[in-house]
């Protein structure tokens, strides 16, 4: 039986978790029995640049896909299979005539404005005992004072919550009158499940969570589905900044009192609670949202994409009851600063490491190789040499290697912890590209007897695979053929690896 | 058959040996001899690995083959009419040279389709 998979993304966090997640699908990880994975983006910081790289790699893995593969669910392997869609590309069982934007993201209304003027719009509390009661319960510095902007009651709610979840649950409590979330419940399917990832140390993330929870369990149908979640605690710091809302020296109480409420309010809510952490060693710059908050991609926003891939891939009798939530914490084999393939256990180095490894071979067939090739005949055979520059395919694959994988990949092994599984440098060859493992070259009397990955290597492998394809998949798909090619010269580079390294 | 071919080019020559032993037999050697280096060249090398394959190989096989159907229409009418070396001579092994490239470029039409490596030779 097959499912769609609804995985929110709450937050700055939730955004980044879910660009991980693009990564990890894009590198073919395997999910089973799912139709489509819906991703959908929560978050009020319409301008945050941790949301809009995201939703730009969302947009170039669904266009490739749809190019590839159109919108085919029986894909089942090779890069970019899932089918990673929009919630637009759902059509709800009960039947509705409403047209949706062809978004990631879902839309709040009304929040350009102040948090006072977003819940008093027309002033009508003024000189009201409400107003009173607003002003005792949230800090309102009068106009006038330096910190008077970033105070809670005249917080800009388009520029996120500031860590602020007490603003944050009270905006969230309206997103059920939105017409996307009322299409979201429309569209949940009976056996569809439910993931939600936020950080538990933030704003917008915390209140969110389970204001969502609440939302969606409110509907009778969607009782019975099963809920899986993502909390990421603290695993990095801002820098002091008086003049910004944002102090980390509060993110763990935050973290305390948010725990405590999640344990009492979401007791039997949740089948699977998945809980991330790390010891804050990285101190980013203290941007309060908007286009100057852009995180490095970090390790745990990996880690917390596997979590998705593990919800997914679970059987549906492994699921306990939600009065029995399990828990999960994700652990590596040995505490380091800098961690590669070898850190991880069997499963996440075959389940995510492999799948990751191939990719890295593509990117590097893709970007560094190919245009070596311009007189192999499988390049003129696939019409490489016009379509690389004006088919808009190629010019998404090649955004999405260079621009989202290399930023993705280059962030989190220059963030701390340092994730460095491959050395990646331009003019490194193929055979060192996996950190702890060269493919060795063997030499008899001076003459190369196995040079590994060489270009021979790789224009015999091209040239073989792509006529063996080109037997099954007719010239009218191209595009799925050269991602095809793509994946089966990856494996041949893997073969030549022989296997991941590993830690003894 | 080859006997029109050549005097086709050539004209014809009064040594009956011509038209009754040596047309044929170099017409049939140099098609056989173009099929062989088609054969090697898009079947075995081009389905073998990327070593021999592009245009500029292409051109070489192609001139080494019309050396050889040269020198092949030389010898055979050296031997076959045991005369000393005439203009005509000379003449046959140009056009048997030409008909060799011919019959090259024919075959590689319809064997590229059987190559790997070579499926977009010489174009």
């Amino acid at each position: 039986m097959t499912r769609n998979i609804f995985v929110f993304g709450v937050g700055g966090t939730g955004a980044r978790v879910l660009r991980s997640l693009t990564m990890l699908l894009a590198s073919g990880v395997k999910l089973s029995n799912t139709n489509k994975i819906i991703p959908i983006i929560i978050d009020v910081d319409a301008k945050n640049a941790d949301t809009s790289r995201t939703l730009k790699a969302l947009e170039s893995y669904k266009l490739i896909r749809t190019q590839g593969y159109g919108d085919r669910e029986d894909t089942r392997e090779g890069f970019f299979n899932a089918n990673l869609n929009t919630l637009s590309s759902i059509k709800p069982e009960s039947g509705t005539t409403e047209r949706l934007e062809d978004s990631f993201q879902l839309q709040f209304d009304n929040l350009e404005t102040s948090f006072i003027k977003y819940i008093d719009p027309d002033e009508e509390l003024v000189g009201d005992i409400n107003m009173d009661f607003l002003e005792a319960l949230y800090d309102n510095t009068p106009a006038g004072h330096p910190d008077y902007s970033h105070t809670e009651l005249n917080l800009r709610l388009d520029m996120g919550f500031k860590g602020n979840p007490n603003i944050g649950c009270v905006v969230f409590n309206n997103l059920a009158s939105t017409k996307e979330f009322k299409f979201v419940m429309k569209s949940i399917g009976e056996h569809d499940r439910i993931f939600i990832i936020s950080s538990i140390f933030g704003g917008t993330g915390s209140s969110g969570f389970p204001q969502l929870v609440r939302l969606l369990q409110e509907e009778e149908r969607l009782r019975n589905n099963v809920f899986g979640a993502l909390t990421v605690m603290p695993y990095y710091k801002v820098s002091d900044d008086k003049k910004s809302a944002i102090n980390s020296d509060r993110f763990d109480s935050k973290t305390e009192a948010a725990l405590t409420y999640y344990s009492k309010y979401l007791k039997g809510k949740i089948n699977c609670f998945y809980q991330l952490w790390d010891h804050p060693l990285k101190q980013y710059e203290n941007k309060e949202g908007g286009e100057e908050q852009k995180n490095n991609a970090h390790l745990l926003e990996l880690l917390g994409a596997t979590a998705i891939v593990d919800f997914v891939n679970r059987s549906d009798d492994s699921f306990k009851s939600r009065d029995k939530t399990e828990y999960y914490d994700f652990g590596i084999k040995q505490e380091d600063q800098v961690i590669d393939v070898r850190h991880f256990f069997d499963k996440t180095r075959s389940t995510i490491m492999e799948p990751l490894t191939l990719f890295t071979y593509a990117k590097k067939l893709f970007l560094e190789v190919l245009p070596k090739f311009s007189n192999e005949s499988f390049y003129k055979e696939l019409e490489l040499g016009t379509r690389m520059k004006n088919d808009i395919f190629f010019q998404h694959l090649t955004t999405f290697f260079r621009d989202h994988y290399m930023s993705w990949l280059r962030e989190m092994m220059d963030n701390e912890r340092k994730f460095q599984p491959f050395n990646v440098g331009e003019n490194l060859d193929f055979n060192s590209m996996v950190r702890g493992k060269p493919i060795e070259v063997v030499k008899i009397l001076g003459i190369v007897k196995n040079g590994g990955i060489t270009e021979s290597f790789l224009k015999t492998k091209f040239g073989v695979i792509e006529d063996e394809l080109k037997k099954s998949i007719p010239d009218t798909e191209k595009e799925k053929r050269f991602l095809k090619l793509m994946n089966r010269v990856a494996a041949e580079c893997f073969s030549k690896l022989e296997s991941l390294p590993s830690m003894n | 058959m080859f006997s029109l071919l050549y005097e086709l080019l050539g004209g014809k020559n009064n040594n009956p040996v011509y038209a009754t032993t040596i047309f044929p037999a170099v017409g049939l050697f140099t098609i056989i001899l173009s099929v062989l280096f088609a054969v090697i060249f898009y079947v075995l090398l081009g389905r073998w690995r990327p070593v021999w394959d592009k245009q500029k190989h292409w051109l070489i096989t192609m001139i080494l083959l019309a050396l050889i159907a040269s020198g092949l229409a030389y010898s055979q009418a050296r031997n076959g009419t045991e005369d000393e070396a005439d203009a005509y001579m000379f003449t046959f092994s140009m056009i048997n040279a030409l008909y060799a490239v011919v019959y090259f470029v024919i075959l590689s039409l319809l064997f590229k389709r059987a190559s790997i490596f070579a499926k977009r030779t010489p174009f």
